[in-house]
């Protein structure tokens, strides 16, 4: 056989080959990390191998199929957030066929308009693909022109709307002109600066007279060796709501109270699962958020082959250990520091993330969880800068008891929202309802303490934020003066005025 | 020559481009290949003073068969055509009308006479023969023998001349005999283009005759050459640049900006990609073509190498417009490697097809060719497969 | 070709609703102007009922709270005005089918001026003459649709003061019984 057959046959048997492991691992299952068209944003890295999450139109669905399961994945996850935001541009306002001339400049009707996934290069912030002056899409012509309708808008450009801290496209709660006007003439700071759902949280009382003391565990006698454990529980709301070791160590035997049962069911590390069992809205809520998603129920489960292989006809075709080679890598359950993009402790790499790794199992104590447990992993600018910050000598004086419960302010306290449900203050495990844009942080916590006026300022000082407010705003908003001229003062006199000076910097 | 049984030039020619090993011819430039051919059957015409050329002419002076089909074919062709009146032009026509059944038509004649013993390729995809020398039928080895002429100093016979200073002008020379080799004789090879051998075994009308005949088949085998080495360079510069330059940024502004729809609007995509693919399967198809024995006697056939680097250079560009130089990642990565080694490789074929007037560039040249073309085939080897992966990912997701 | 469809419009209300098969009434289908009417008739009576059963009551009548354009952090009504467009929202999230929007010439909101030329032709002629409706067709998207335009008066003193003192309100002279805009009814032909 001469060279050029052997090239021939080697060829096109390579080629039938590579073409078949590939289409299998496509169809059937397996490593798909090689097929990635491009780097996944943000947070969603973390599902990046779980494609029909998302890509859930089927295979060689329409366009126009594929980008409206597409776009339904998106609301699956996002859609109550949206919900909540108060979204400015929700896909419903757009669907008027009047809308249709839009429809050309900027699909508002679908999130995949601005929000492309796979495409580092063109990915801006809070994962927007659109260059950032897309607001000149529908506000810059005829009746809409922005710069006619707005007089001290005239010599703006496009892409300072969502940047300078005026405007967002979906959550504009804190920024409408009426809520800059009624909350115009605030303090930097609050006569009584204090967050109101934290002191609730930390006011809350246990009801100390049912609480058991340490000699009240029950469990087996290899367990009881610690007396810290055993004190971290007596002391803890897990204890004064009157759940044993065996509540979490041996959750069926509990009840029935048999320590031989409790023994003969005894684990060591219990699972997530446990906390889940009471804890159902802060399980719910924390695998909404970055640190949990991937059990986030829309994820995709990893795909059966046997069962893939039958559909197409192929089942029990192929021998166990060839349907082995194609099946989904199991994904880590659960995301580990490792895996973060953002800068983390190295030591800290194999950590896993799960409601143990924020929470002490026995002294079940917020305070280590909302500062320590997230400075363990998280190795930022910004977390760095919250030591020795004023908000972090607040908070150092709340935990030593010198200063009013929700005086503090921890890294929990902006960033892990407390809500009221039921009578009860609860924790939203989902950071991202408080995260970005930074915006979304304003009504529920920094008005707390701050004014408005303020906290728009400092909320786009990006220098400020990485320095973890040491110090003053160095920029100030124009919005809420611009607003003020507009409604309260006479409109002829509105007109754009430049950056200032920040009057923050001689307050006290 | 009725009765006599010594070769055409023609033959010898093709019997020069055998290779004794894999029983193909070589892979010279198929364009030089068809001068010197073409060259051949003129010079034999001239031989058998049939026609009478010098360098602004070439007339038939004698329209009297020689006796060989092909000759006389040819023959006839020429007096039909007396407006086409200069070798240039002959060379020229016979070169991309006649070379393939010329080529063929010798190899028919070399099997006839016991020469060469013809084998049926079992696959044969390329090439359907294969040919090899009948051992103690002929009675010199025509190689040896020229490689004979170089190195003596003796006065050699005219027609030995002609064929040494034809297949020089083809720069197909140094495909034959080793760069070394080559090198030497370089000044042994020059002597024979200025000899004139009038007085010894010719009349001087002969020898204009080999001199404008040489030349016509220098400008015509040098013109093609440069057209497949310019497109080729530019292919490959722009091909190297892809990898050289860095990817031009998506422009921060709203608006259907040309960058923005070439690379991230997805029914631009599918065309630069589509209009890529079909350049690409365009350039393979008149690869394929080229190696085909069926189409070999296509005219247009010395003009498909050409065609075969414009599609690369399309493709080169088509690529920019697809992927702005941009690599990706993953799967879409191995695959803009892989095309542009295929690119890159396929231009320095071409590149190193041109023959310079120093036998150690040419020697170099042709080192850097037979690298290169084992190189480009090899490239293709993986690109199927990973661009049909690149199209089946955008249609299963 | 009836088909009958239940569709949510306004608050509570449902409607039997035939649509059209055909664009005249020569058609066995109800034609589009009668549909477009029908539609307009449910979703007016029910905003005159929030006007009048909720907001006027509530507000004016009994005093017990107030209603503003920030309702949810006023802890208000939501205007008459607001709750037709929320109505028309849920619509278009649940049917394509048709669709309705209260436009103006004068808009508070920029985003309700006339968007297309017919919608400016329709809601110049009910301003100028608001007993009769407008009815026309348009192209949009590559689909045609039948449109129905009918006037939107200033009916109660709120109307009017609330459009001539707010603050993005491009018109300042409005009275009660003047056109403030029209009700814009589409309908896509098959």
């Amino acid at each position: 056989m001469s060279r050029n057959t052997l090239l021939w046959i080697l060829g096109i048997a390579g080629t039938l080959l590579a073409t078949a492991v590939a289409v299998a691992w496509m169809t059937v299952g397996g490593d798909r990390g090689i097929l990635l068209p491009g780097k996944t944003t943000d947070a969603h890295h973390q599902i990046e191998l779980a494609c029909e999450t998302c890509h859930a139109a089927g295979a060689f669905a329409n366009a126009k199929k594929a980008e409206k399961a597409l776009n339904k994945a998106c609301r699956g996850c996002h859609e109550a957030e949206l919900k909540a935001a108060k979204d400015s541009h929700p896909p419903g306002k757009f669907r008027n066929p009047r809308m249709a001339a839009y429809w050309e400049k900027l699909d508002a009707r679908l999130c995949t308009a601005c929000h492309v996934e796979h495409r580092p290069e063109t990915t801006r912030t809070s994962a927007v693909t659109t260059p950032t002056d897309f607001c000149v899409a529908c506000h810059s012509e005829e009746e809409q022109d922005v710069r006619v309708n707005r007089p001290s808008h005239a010599s703006l450009a496009f892409d300072t709307c969502a940047s300078s801290g005026c405007h967002n496209y979906h959550d504009n709660q804190a920024l409408y002109a009426d809520f800059l006007v009624r909350h115009a003439d605030q303090p930097w700071l609050a006569p009584v600066p204090m967050h109101r759902f934290s002191a609730q949280a930390q006011t809350r009382t246990f009801r100390t007279e049912a609480a058991p003391g340490r000699g009240d565990a029950v469990a087996p006698e290899s367990a009881l060796r610690d007396p810290a454990i055993l004190d971290a529980w007596a002391g803890s709301g897990h204890a004064a709501a009157g759940e044993n070791c065996a509540a979490c160590h041996a959750p069926a035997a509990a009840k029935r109270a048999g320590l031989a049962e409790i023994e003969a069911q005894w684990v060591e590390a219990p699972d997530m699962a446990v906390c889940e069992d009471c804890h159902r809205w802060q399980t719910k809520t924390f695998a909404r958020g970055r640190h949990g998603m991937r059990q986030h129920p829309r994820v995709s489960k990893p795909r059966n082959p046997r069962r893939r292989l039958a559909a197409l006809g192929l089942g029990g075709w192929l021998p166990e250990a060839a349907v082995a080679r194609f099946t989904d890598p199991a994904p880590p359950r659960r995301m580990t520091v490792g895996e973060a993009r953002l800068p983390m402790h190295a030591e800290t790499a194999h950590l896993s993330l799960h409601c143990g790794s924020c929470h002490r199992p026995h002294a079940v104590d917020t305070e280590a969880a909302a500062v320590e447990a997230c400075a363990s992993c998280h190795n930022d600018p910004h977390t760095q800068a919250y030591f020795g910050s004023p908000h972090h000598a607040l908070w150092e004086a709340e935990v030593a008891g010198e200063a009013e419960p929700g005086t503090g302010v921890s890294c929990a306290t902006c960033h892990l929202e407390k809500v009221e449900r039921r009578g009860n203050i609860a924790v939203n495990h989902n950071q991202n309802d408080l995260l970005r844009p930074n915006s979304k942080m304003i009504r529920p916590v920094c008005l707390d303490c701050h004014g408005l006026g303020f906290s728009l300022d400092a909320l786009a000082d990006p220098g400020l934020i990485a320095r973890n407010f040491k110090g003053k705003p160095e920029i100030q908003v124009e919005s809420m003066a611009w607003a003020i001229r507009r409604t309260v003062e006479k409109p002829e006199e509105e007109g754009a005025g430049s950056r200032v000076q920040s009057p923050w910097r001689n307050s006290p | 020559m009725t009765q006599n049984p010594a070769p055409t030039l023609a033959e010898d020619v093709v019997l020069l481009l055998l290779d004794d090993q894999s029983g193909t011819l070589l892979p010279v430039q198929e364009a030089a290949f068809k001068c010197a051919l073409a060259g051949a059957t003129l010079m034999d015409l001239a031989f058998a003073y049939r026609i009478d050329t010098d360098l602004h002419s070439l007339m038939v002076s004698d329209r009297t068969p020689v006796g060989d089909p092909m000759l006389d074919r040819i023959l006839k062709r020429i007096s039909n055509h007396p407006e086409v009146s200069n070798a240039h032009a002959w060379v020229e026509i016979l070169s991309s009308e006649e070379a393939g059944i010329i080529r063929e038509q010798a190899l028919a004649r070399l099997v006839e006479h016991g020469v060469l013993q013809r084998h049926r390729k079992l696959p044969g995809l390329f090439r359907a023969h294969r040919y090899t020398r009948v051992d103690g039928a002929v009675e010199r080895e025509l190689k040896g023998h020229i490689r004979d002429i170089l190195h003596s100093d003796d006065i050699p016979d005219p027609r030995d001349v002609a064929l040494i200073c034809l297949v020089d002008a083809c720069n197909i020379l140094a495909d034959i005999f080793p760069r070394e080799e080559i090198e030497q004789v370089a000044p042994r090879i020059e002597q024979f283009h200025r000899m004139d051998l009038i007085g010894h075994e010719v009349t001087g009308t002969i020898d204009e005759a080999r001199r404008a005949i040489v030349l016509a088949v220098r400008t015509r085998a040098a013109r093609f050459g440069k057209w497949l080495a310019a497109l080729s360079l530019g292919g490959g510069l722009a091909a190297v640049a892809t990898l050289l330059v860095p990817r031009i940024p998506m422009p921060d502004r709203f608006g259907p900006g040309l960058f923005e729809l070439l690379w991230s609007d997805e029914t631009w995509q599918q065309w630069s990609g589509y209009t890529l693919l079909g350049l690409s399967l365009a350039g393979l198809l008149v690869a394929l073509l080229m190696k085909t024995p069926l189409l070999v006697r296509r005219k247009s056939h010395d003009w498909w190498p050409l065609m075969h680097v414009g599609f690369g250079a399309g493709c080169v560009l088509a690529l920019f417009a697809h992927t702005g130089f941009r690599f990706g990642i993953n799967l879409n990565a191995a695959l803009m490697w892989n095309y542009l080694a295929l690119l890159i490789f396929g231009a320095l074929v071409g590149i190193s097809m041109r023959r310079t007037a120093w036998p150690p560039v040419n020697a170099a040249l042709n080192r850097l060719r037979r690298f290169s073309i084992k190189a480009h085939l090899l490239a293709l080897l993986p690109l199927p497969a990973l661009l049909i992966l690149h199209l089946l990912i955008v249609y299963l997701y | 070709m009836n088909r009958n469809l239940f569709r949510q419009t306004g608050i509570t209300c449902c409607v039997v609703v035939a649509l059209a098969g055909t664009g005249s009434a020569a058609g066995e289908g109800v034609p589009y102007r009668q549909v477009a009417d029908m539609l307009y008739t449910v979703v007016s009576a029910d905003r005159e009922v929030y006007t009048h059963m909720v907001v006027q009551r509530l507000v004016e009548d009994q005093q017990v709270i107030s209603a503003s354009e920030h309702f949810e952090d006023d802890a208000a009504l939501p205007l008459p005005a607001q709750m037709f467009r929320f109505g028309a929202e849920k619509v278009e999230e649940q049917t394509e089918d048709f669709s309705y929007a209260l436009l103006s010439l004068w808009p508070i909101n920029k985003q309700n001026g006339p968007a297309t030329e017919l919608e400016r032709e329709g809601l110049e002629r009910v301003a100028e003459n608001p007993e009769e409706n407008f009815y026309g067709e348009e192209e949009l998207a590559g689909q045609r649709y039948f449109a129905a335009v009918y006037p939107d008066i200033a009916v109660a003193e709120a109307c009017a003061s609330c459009h001539n003192n707010h603050k993005d309100s491009p018109r300042t002279d409005i009275e009660v019984g003047d056109v403030l805009g029209g009700v814009v009814i589409r309908l896509p032909m098959l």
